[in-house]
């Protein structure tokens, strides 16, 4: 690992000023579960590197009805698996906590860090993606809000500016009546990265879809809503048949690639029975 | 500390005459004697609250910190190496090249043809071109960066078939074929003119790593009288002593080699600290200053040895009955870029040797030809990992045992049941097994504890959306106690004080498998002591008599039998001082529980340790020295005929698995394992070892592979080199048989290795009983299930 200024600022502008010094050369630390497993890889070089831990409030999680939940960027993933209101009204979002590393892990790394690192197959994105949140940013020039589906720029890259700070995350509240899962498919039940990720939200009125959702990971450069299946579903009559075609829909939307986890066929085929399963379950 | 477990769970314990197939019975638990019981690990306590150093934990004051430049190449002439920027860079302390090796350029626990520091020629990626050493392990890191390599690449080879070919190129001077060693057994023609089913299949293994907790380290500190100390976790601490003494070029008695607490070895520490032991040795003699090397995980993957991976070739015959009559196997082993733990030590020593042996299975088969080819490639070198080129062959030879009962349409546990070894098989190098045969006695137990009869009824679909089905296997399996070569041996010292305290000094290494529990328990046994009483020193090559390897499932049986023989001497003497102060004949003394008594009378008694402070105070023998051999082995080069092993372990495991149909996903659900280990001298350490063994068997089913391409490993890290962690294991029945052992201590045999033998074939097994798609080609991950499902379901249609 290369030497590295390490700043430890009191407040978020602080945070921005240090970023935008060291602009491209500085990176946020949060819970450093992936950070530092790239600085010690040597892939990523930086000058410095800025520990939100220090600011005060980036550890609240908030709950109303009307508002939705409130994720500080500081709230570790134990804070979201131990929250009521999460368990309550956000069973996707428990799901992905539940399947998250290890304790060690889920006691630093938060979910900001895991969408700010925007890999393609993580589990923060499924959830976030299908209650369609919002990413609280904060830079020099001031605020900003970015929908959760436009803060992913590619394999590990996001779309926040180099002095940006991600403060918060809010996730409104699920359309009412609405049921959903979220699978993460490895090659192992615990601590391992998604082959393939498959998530759904579904509200059914009258045997007909009347609002569906679908996000998919690891089979794309970024995680995404399969916006053609979900189009193949809404609106018409629930039945076997109609599903299996938006899983072909979902499958076409896919670019996987292979690698030492799994074959790009493979995920294919993974994303056709997952998306299948996955509606299905929602409606069950 | 030897206080019992307190893990309440029933332990079983079956021997011979107990054994009611109708009932499973609770044997009694605790006799009166050590052995036997489930006494907690003496180094129990220190492990689960951290107190035990491991090497990491040493203090680092007054170190250099050793790094290894390795190849950037999987096979290439080394141009030119410039160290000067390197050696510039202040806090330096070394930087050395081929020449910089005081003695011999090469190590290798059989045949040292692995260079301290390569210098014309790399062989493989893990090959090191330049050793350094530093201040700090930064400044070390840097200096690597500093020093310019130029490689003349050669073409590489990959594939032991390929390393046959005639026009090759050659990885080493004479040649790419390490080793052919072939088994020959009846009239092959004969056998298969006799079949009723002939069935010819190919399975496929990939190189493993042993992903043991605890990365590699190694101290080296020179001392002032000249004498070079070696201190690391490993399990062979002879075969360092060996290595370094050759590479530095001094005798033996100039190199001194300590075992420190080991984080886990699984045969990995076997090979590794001889490589660390040498290059941290040769870092310490040119700065004479001690020297660590502290392997990174990374560092751990390229460098240190893998199991071999193995191509397997098996014709097999049987008549309509299941009787098998004849088997056929090739076996194209890949040793990798060195000979490590490959090559043949006679008679019949060494992993590839082994392989063959051992190919044809349990099973009496009355006509065997096996050819076994081991080759160099420019990959990762293959070295022992626990079963020492038997979890190979138990992948195959358990694999077409159930695809010939289905061809047959029997039941895959009576075309075992037919064809199993029992007392007085021969096998197939035609040595027949005289005693301890426990083969049949698991597998009745484990058919029984396991429900196989109805279960075998009811696989099939578990879900109502049909996509999950379950199904269940089975994996016989063998292992030897003892490694085969002539040089077999143990030696023990036991001193007894006046106190009646005891000193037990064994060369027997503790990685995990509980040696340093099972041994002083063997000890006070014989003496008549409590546990408590008697302290093992830690292996020391300056303090320990040789003892061979920890290796080879061996410890208990060789090292308990030296141990009995040196406590027998030092008894001896308590006995007749004992005689003389009781006025009573010797023959009519016990010596237990620190009483020594009258068998007649027992009322008429001492305490150990009054005879014992007698003794040393009448200048009478208090330390004992013992000494055990094995039977000779024997293998004939020609034929492979003879007794390579003098005891087997046996063992039935049977699994539940649930395959989704869709997805490929298993799940293992359940899990009985039965082990004839002869005498379970701790049955709680017997059910750890084969808990531990089936989960690494499950690893090698269905998730471990070291990936390569082009000679570079893909997975360098356990992000990537996936193995188990708690959650894909299931419960474990494990049922312990008790066989005797007419050469072991009370009976009992070996047990370290044996557990994840069968695993992953019963795990396979249960695979294709499921989902009707066989895996041949290891692992069985959720991809190459799918798409064998979907294979079979093509062949349906
Ligand atoms: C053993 C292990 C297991 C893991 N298992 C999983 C798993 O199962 N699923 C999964 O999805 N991930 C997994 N991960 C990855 C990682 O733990 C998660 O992505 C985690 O949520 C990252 O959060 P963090 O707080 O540690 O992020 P950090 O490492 O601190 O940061 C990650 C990246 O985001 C940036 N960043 C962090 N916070 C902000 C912010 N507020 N504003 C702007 N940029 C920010 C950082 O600069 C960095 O580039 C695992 C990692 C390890 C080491």
């Amino acid at each position: 690992m290369k030497d590295f200024e390490l700043y430890q600022p009191k407040s978020i502008e602080e945070a921005c000023r240090y970023l935008a010094r060291h602009r491209g050369r500085a990176r946020v630390l949060a819970g450093g579960t992936d950070l530092l497993v790239e600085l010690k890889g040597g892939r990523v070089k930086l000058a410095a590197v800025v520990s939100l831990k220090s600011i005060k409030g980036l550890n609240k999680l908030t709950y109303t009805r009307k508002e939705g939940l409130r994720i500080g960027a500081m709230v570790p993933w134990t804070q979201l698996l131990d929250s009521k209101p999460v368990a309550r009204n956000y069973p996707l979002l428990r799901k992905a906590a539940e399947k998250m590393g290890s304790i060690q892990i889920r006691n630093v790394g938060t979910l900001a860090g895991n969408i700010s690192h925007a890999s393609p197959a993580a589990n923060g994105p499924i959830p976030l993606l299908l209650y369609e949140a919002e990413c609280m940013v904060e830079g020099p020039k001031g605020r900003r809000v970015i929908p959760v589906e436009k803060v992913f720029g590619g394999v590990q890259k996001n779309t926040l500016r180099s002095a940006e700070v991600l403060t918060e995350i809010r996730v409104p509240t699920p359309p009412p009546g609405a049921n959903g899962t979220y699978y993460k498919f490895a090659l192992r039940r615990a601590m391992d990265l998604a082959v393939v990720g498959v998530g759904a939200l579904v509200r059914a009125k009258n045997g007909v879809f009347d609002d569906v959702r679908v996000a998919l990971g690891s089979v794309g450069p970024k995680p995404f809503r399969a916006k053609r299946a979900e189009k193949v579903l809404s609106g018409k009559m629930i039945g076997d048949q109609l599903i299996r075609e938006a899983s072909e829909a979902a499958a076409s939307e896919c670019a996987p690639i292979t690698d030492v986890r799994a074959s790009k066929e493979y995920r294919i085929e993974l994303v056709k029975e997952l998306t299948f399963r996955a509606i299905k379950e929602s409606l069950s | 500390m030897s206080k019992e477990s307190d893990d309440r769970r029933e332990v079983k314990v079956l021997t011979r005459e107990k054994l009611d197939l109708r009932q499973l019975v609770k044997a009694p638990e605790v006799g009166p004697s050590v052995v036997g019981r489930s006494i907690v690990r003496t180094d129990a306590m220190l492990k689960v609250t951290g107190r035990l150093d491991f090497g990491a934990d040493y203090l680092q004051d007054g170190f250099l910190h050793g790094k290894i430049l390795r190849s950037s190449h999987p096979h290439a002439l080394i141009k030119s190496i410039n160290t000067k920027k390197a050696k510039e860079l202040p806090g330096v302390a070394a930087v050395l090249t081929a020449e910089s090796v005081p003695g011999r350029n090469g190590f290798g626990a059989i045949i040292p043809d692995q260079p301290v520091i390569c210098g014309d020629k790399v062989r493989f990626v893990g090959d090191a071109v330049a050793l350094v050493a530093a201040e700090t392990e930064k400044i070390a890191h840097q200096a690597l960066e500093l020093i310019e390599v130029e490689y003349d690449p050669l073409p590489p080879v990959f594939d032991p078939r390929e390393a046959l070919k005639e026009d090759a190129p050659k990885i080493h001077e004479k040649g790419n074929l390490l080793s052919y060693n072939k088994l020959r057994k009846g009239d092959m023609e004969k056998g298969f003119a006799q079949a009723d089913v002939i069935l010819e299949r190919t399975y496929q293994v990939p190189f493993l790593d042993h992903a043991y907790l605890e990365p590699d380290i190694c101290m080296a500190i020179p001392k002032a009288d000249g004498t070079m100390l070696v201190e690391g976790p490993m399990q062979a601490p002879f075969t360092v002593r060996r290595n370094v003494n050759a590479v530095l070029g001094v005798p033996i008695n100039k190199v001194r080699v300590r075992q420190i607490p080991m984080g886990g070895g699984f045969g990995g520490k076997e090979d590794s600290p001889i490589d660390l032991g040498c290059r941290a040795a040769v870092l310490a003699y040119h700065t004479r200053r001690p020297v660590r090397i502290a392997l990174e995980r990374e560092e751990i993957t390229l460098q240190t040895s893998k199991r071999h991976p193995m191509i397997m070739q098996i014709k097999i015959g049987a008549k309509k009955d299941g009787t098998l009559v004849a088997f056929e196997g090739v076996i194209y082993d890949e040793q990798g870029a060195y000979a490590s733990m490959g090559p043949v030590i006679p008679p019949a020593g060494g992993s590839h040797i082994h392989a063959m042996v051992m190919m044809p299975g349990p099973y009496e088969i009355p006509n065997v030809k096996v050819d076994a080819y081991l080759c160099y490639t420019n990959h990762p070198y293959g070295g022992a990992m626990r079963g020492f080129g038997a979890p190979q062959v138990h992948v195959a030879h358990e694999q077409i045992m159930d695809e010939l009962a289905e061809a047959l349409n029997i039941n895959p546990i009576d075309i075992r049941r037919k064809n199993g070894f029992r007392e007085d098989s021969a096998t197939a190098t035609g040595q027949v097994l005289e005693q301890s045969v426990g083969l049949h006695d698991t597998l009745e137990v484990c058919t029984r504890a396991f429900d196989w009869d109805r279960r075998y009824q009811e696989t099939g679909y578990v879900d109502e959306g049909k996509t999950k089905r379950r199904g269940i296997g089975i994996g016989l399996g063998w292992y030897r106690t003892s490694i085969g070569t002539n040089n077999d041996a143990c030696g023990a010292n036991v001193y007894v004080h006046e106190d009646g305290s005891v000193l037990l000094y064994t060369g027997i290494t503790e990685m995990g498998q509980g040696s340093f529990t099972v041994l002083p328990q063997i000890c006070a046994e014989e003496l008549g002591v409590r546990m408590e009483d008697v302290r093992l020193v830690q292996p020391d090559t300056d303090v320990v008599p040789e003892s061979g390897p920890t290796v080879g499932s061996r410890s208990t049986t060789l090292m308990g039998n030296a141990i009995i023989l040196a406590a027998r001497q030092v008894k001896e003497s308590i006995l007749e001082m004992a005689s003389e102060m009781l006025m009573v004949p010797m023959d009519r003394l016990e010596s237990r529980d620190r009483r020594i008594y009258d068998r007649d009378n027992s009322g008429k008694s001492l305490e150990f340790r009054e005879v014992a402070a007698r003794c040393m105070a009448k200048g009478k023998r208090l330390i004992g020295q013992g000494w055990w051999a094995p039977p000779p082995p024997t293998l004939d080069p020609e034929t492979g005929q003879g007794n390579p092993y003098f005891v087997y372990t046996y063992s039935t495991h049977m699994a539940e698995v649930v395959v989704d149909m869709e997805t490929g996903e298993v799940e293992v659900t359940d899990y009985v394992a039965a082990f004839d280990v002869g005498k379970a001298i701790n049955p709680k350490a017997v059910e750890g070892q084969i808990e531990g063994g089936v989960a690494m068997g499950l690893g090698y089913a269905l998730m471990e592979e070291v990936a390569l391409e082009g000679g570079y490993i893909q997975n360098l890290n356990l992000k990537n080199y996936l193995i188990p962690t708690s959650l894909d294991v299931p419960d474990i029945e494990p049922i312990i048989v008790e066989v005797e052992n007419r050469f072991g201590p009370y009976g009992a045999k070996g047990i370290g290795e044996m557990p994840n033998l069968p695993a992953t074939p019963a795990i396979l097994n249960a695979i294709a009983n499921a989902c009707g798609g066989r895996v041949r080609t290891l692992p069985a991950d959720p991809e190459r299930v799918f798409w064998a499902i979907k294979e079979a379901e093509r062949a349906v249609r």
